[in-house]
């Protein structure tokens, strides 16, 4: 943390992480290693079951590696108790998914506002904080819109502000382009890109989509939980048109 | 965190209205039967506390007049004024009676005193006047409603025809309404017999009760003599030993049954909702933010259920009274209050089992 240009969020060293016991153990991580720093934003790229999502939820803290060691914020995963790892996620982390996972009951200002408040926001503030993001991201007219109402477009944005509205240092997106259109996906990535330049986080994102790799700073491939070598981006993008 | 809990509730209105309508119904239920005990236990009593005297004077192992007869020969009246100690004492004579209209009949606890003795007559007159000689009777003024009887008509008892004077009140037990007519009308109504049941005695002071209910046992064959303490307490056992039980078992089951239905709709709402949850989860709400918002969930379902029931019961009693006019209830703050806390109780409890289930809900859960 002193050098806040390159402070490293989430270090792995030799990460496995396996599933289930005995015969019928699945090993999601074989042997991986990474790291993902501020003001930068890393594409875990790979095709389905090669083990993206896992390796989110255990840059997340929400899963334990099997081996290997792994650093949230400089700190030992098992140095953590469950409550700071609670504190981290609200305080420190943003949240997007493929199927968005807003809460249907509440609309979006209350979606923000309750986010708001895990992070141990006063009501009022995370009220005012939620206004402003919505603003600045151009869609407060849905403020007190439902879920059910927005395009899908719509909703991803709404969950992009979500994941922004406590401050986070690092932001962890699983597939965020997944049910969205070319437009709408350039567009969250702009978004996103956009913030990750202003406030210096980083951005963790699983895809399979190759749409969103010109925003990548490093790309991951990823294959039967194994790292690819590092590829450039024009290795990668000639590579894909090689392959269709 | 408790408009989340309002908007989860309001997410699918009418599990929400079913949850709170089974609130409502179990108050209104609770209500109900603790106000129609505490009517029957009033009606029962009132009669025999608005006769305060200082002994109660019955035929021996008679402890009651709520579920008992007593007979003693009137004569043993004369003891009574001999004795040293006494100021005045009342004879009654109870007994059940039918009662019979042009267009109906009805059974009544016809008391008959004497109305120049100070004790024995009606609690309470509230329509036209007590009885003042014979062949006039004053009818429980609920029975009267029952029976369509307004104080000027005639009605048959035994093959004698009374006059109406008036209606009482505090005469209701619910089961059976009291009557009154003159003690020597009493007498003759079950066959000329100079029998009375109970002889109400008050003390003039200068002998101390107790030697003085010895002196009485002693005096009168076969009596048992109680002071007005003890009458009061045995015939409020014999109430509560016949109704209790029956109003407790009912309160018992609904609060039983609440459980149920309360624990397993929060249960579905979990389920339901499981996702968001696990987001909620995901997202860093604290430990106990979960369960809080369920027991919030179940706080508000329990203030509108409550509410709602509480707002009911004037309406259906006043229905339920247009079939049964002999049905009285008398509801108490102490009893009010019993009732929110039985059931709010009752609902914070049923968050309590579907609680359980939102430890298996995992945060990772989110990402699949
Ligand atoms: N909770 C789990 N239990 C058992 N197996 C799992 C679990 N999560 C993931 N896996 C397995 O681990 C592998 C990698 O899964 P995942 O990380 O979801 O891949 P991706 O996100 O790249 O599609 C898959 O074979 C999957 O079946
Ligand atoms: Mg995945």
């Amino acid at each position: 943390m002193t050098n806040l240009e390159n402070e490293t969020l989430v270090e792995m060293r030799h990460i496995c992480k396996e599933f289930g016991r005995g015969r019928q153990t699945t090993v999601a991580v074989a042997d991986v290693s990474f790291a993902v720093r501020s003001g930068e934003t890393a594409v875990l790229i790979g095709p389905s079951g090669s083990g993206k999502t896992t390796l989110l939820t255990l840059a997340a803290g929400l899963t334990s590696p099997s081996a290997g060691e792994l650093y949230l914020f400089a700190k030992p995963f098992d140095a953590y108790q469950p409550r700071e790892l609670q504190k981290l996620r609200s305080r420190n982390i943003g949240f997007i998914f493929q199927t968005f996972r807003l809460l249907d009951p509440l609309t979006v200002l209350e979606n923000l506002i309750l986010t708001g408040k895990f992070a141990g926001v006063s009501r009022v503030e995370a009220s005012a904080d939620a206004a402003r993001l919505l603003s600045k991201l151009r869609i407060e007219n849905l403020a007190d819109a439902y879920p059910f109402q927005l395009s899908q477009g719509e909703k991803q944005r709404v969950a992009a502000a979500r994941a922004m509205i406590n401050g986070p240092r690092l932001i962890i997106a699983d597939e965020p382009t997944a049910n969205l259109e070319s437009k709408q996906a350039l567009s969250l990535f702009e978004l996103l890109r956009e913030y990750v330049k202003q406030s210096r986080c980083g951005l963790l994102v699983a895809t399979h989509d190759q749409r969103i790799l010109s925003f990548a700073d490093r790309i991951l491939r990823i294959e039967d939980g194994l790292l690819a070598p590092r590829v450039s981006l024009e290795y990668y993008n000639q590579a894909w048109n090689l392959y269709y | 965190m408790i408009r989340c809990a309002w908007k989860y509730l309001r997410f699918r209105p009418s599990r929400s209205l079913l949850i709170i309508s089974s609130v409502a119904l179990c108050t209104l239920l609770m209500t109900f039967l603790i106000s129609v005990y505490r009517g029957v236990s009033d009606g029962t009593l009132d009669y025999i506390l608005q006769n305060r005297c200082d002994l109660w004077v019955l035929q021996e192992n008679a402890t009651n007049i709520v579920r008992g007869s007593s007979i003693l020969p009137a004569r043993q009246g004369n003891v009574l004024s001999q004795l040293p100690g006494i100021d005045s004492f009342s004879p009654i004579l109870l007994s059940l009676s039918v009662v019979q209209t042009p267009a109906s009949e009805g059974t009544v606890y016809l008391v008959g005193y004497d109305r120049r003795k100070p004790q024995g007559g009606p609690p309470r007159v509230v329509t036209g006047r007590a009885i003042e000689k014979d062949y006039e009777i004053v009818l429980d003024n609920c029975f009267a409603a029952k029976h369509r009887i307004v104080p000027g008509d005639t009605v048959i008892c035994n093959r004698q025809k009374l006059n109406v004077v008036g209606l009482s009140e505090g005469t209701n037990a619910f089961v059976i309404q009291y009557a009154f007519v003159t003690l020597t009308m009493a007498q003759r109504l079950v066959g000329d017999l100079k029998i009375v049941s109970a002889l109400l005695v008050n003390a003039d002071e200068t002998v101390p009760i107790r030697k003085l209910s010895n002196e009485i046992a002693g005096r009168i064959r076969k009596s048992s003599v109680f002071t007005h303490e003890q009458f009061v307490a045995a015939n409020r056992r014999e109430m509560q030993s016949g109704f209790l039980p029956f109003i407790i078992a009912v309160c018992v089951i609904s609060v039983v049954v609440l459980v149920i239905i309360l624990s397993s709709l929060l249960s579905l709402m979990i389920m339901e909702r499981r996702a968001d949850f696990a987001v909620m989860k995901t997202l860093g709400a604290s430990a106990g933010f979960l369960p809080g918002l369920i027991l919030l969930v179940a706080s508000l379902v329990a203030s509108a259920g409550i509410a709602a029931g509480l707002l009911l019961f004037a309406p259906v009693t006043s229905l339920i009274r247009l079939i049964a006019p002999e049905l009285r209830t008398v509801t108490t703050l102490f009893e009010l209050a019993l009732v929110i806390a039985t059931v709010a109780a009752t609902c914070l409890l049923s968050g309590l089992f579907p609680m359980q289930k939102l430890r298996t809900i995992y945060p990772a859960e989110t990402f699949q």
